[in-house]
């Protein structure tokens, strides 16, 4: 199974209204509405952070399968239903959560899920992220408010999961290669 | 600066007081007895740059064998590494050091504010070994 992720185009539209057309998986979103809209479907996929790729399209064997997206260090996503249960999301949250910490100034990435969402808890925890709190939130999809989950994944937890270790000094033939400091700011401004 | 993605354009020192400030440093500084000339980071996906007038003396080529050689001294996971086709000079890099393309993808760059091509490139623990015992690797 073949899970990358890509930007979203518009030859994705058919495909991404058809999930968010099922109550299902906008149950389980925030703003979603249901019955789905088209307009703001396509409005959703026209978004800044769609075309800058904060969001992403969820590609599985070349399909599209849904979407997941990084807004102000907050992290949310959905796949249709037909590819629920096999480990397409923890893999496609996994790559969205590594291109975030690759950015230095990430430290923390945060998500909520409904209360009565256990797998999409799941999905967070296989990843590595931990239960901060709960509140109270508005669900559009269910016009009703819903107990929130709230996780969170630290920069110090995802560099332990991805197996990083702190970097040594190396010296070569002619090259010293040492940990970054506070103070090459300027240096590295300057070019 | 044509060559990378990720730095945002124009390039302010609070970019670069973010880029030093990390609890977990991933970045190298190269020196080369005079300061800082160069960047080269695994986080984990290999990524580097050299000041122009640095560049053509095989200073990356030795920073980047120096990184892989840490990283396999240490772990089989293979290294990722990706640049725009258009940059032979860093493609150079990889390609001695054994890396193979694994494909040409499309990434918003916020450093040009545009899509770009990007090409992706795997090295191998497997391959990365069969270089350093033919010697192909200074």
């Amino acid at each position: 199974m073949n899970i990358t992720l890509r930007l979203l185009c518009d030859d994705d539209y058919d495909a991404f209204h058809a999930i968010v057309s099922d109550f299902d998986v906008v149950k389980m979103t925030s703003s979603w509405p249901y019955p789905a809209e088209e307009e703001f479907t396509r409005m959703r996929m026209s978004t800044p952070e769609a075309k800058t790729g904060q969001v992403n399209a969820i590609e599985v064997n070349g399909e599209f399968a849904g979407v997941v997206g990084v807004v102000n260090a907050d992290v949310g996503y959905f796949i249709g239903k037909a590819f629920w249960g096999r480990g397409v999301m923890t893999h496609a949250l996994k790559m969205k959560t590594n291109e975030f910490f690759s950015d230095p100034s990430s430290t923390v990435l945060t998500s909520c899920v409904w209360h009565d969402n256990p797998a999409s808890a799941r999905v967070l925890e296989k990843n590595g992220f931990r239960k901060t709190g709960e509140c109270i939130d508005f669900c559009k999809a269910r016009n009703a408010e819903v107990q929130s989950l709230q996780f969170e994944l630290t920069k110090e937890t995802w560099l332990q999961n991805v197996g990083a270790t702190p970097i040594p000094q190396i010296k070569t033939s002619r090259l010293e290669l040492r940990p970054i400091r506070m103070d090459d700011a300027p240096a590295i401004t300057n070019y | 600066m044509q060559w990378l993605s990720a730095p945002p354009w124009p390039y302010e020192s609070k970019d670069a007081e973010w880029f030093v400030t990390q609890d977990y440093p991933t970045h190298w500084a190269i020196e080369a007895g005079n300061g800082l000339i160069g960047v080269i980071a695994f986080d984990p996906t290999l990524g580097y740059w050299l000041a122009a007038e640095e560049q053509g003396q095989g200073y990356m080529s030795e920073a980047v064998n120096a990184v892989l050689a840490w990283h396999f001294d240490q772990s089989d996971s293979p290294v990722i590494s990706s640049h725009m086709p258009q940059n032979s000079a860093s493609r150079r890099v990889l390609l001695k050091h054994g890396f193979t393309d694994t494909k040409l993808e499309k990434i918003f760059s916020r450093t040009h504010g545009r899509e770009t091509d990007i090409q992706r490139m795997e090295l191998t623990a497997d391959r990365w070994q069969q270089l350093e015992n033919r010697g192909a690797i200074a």
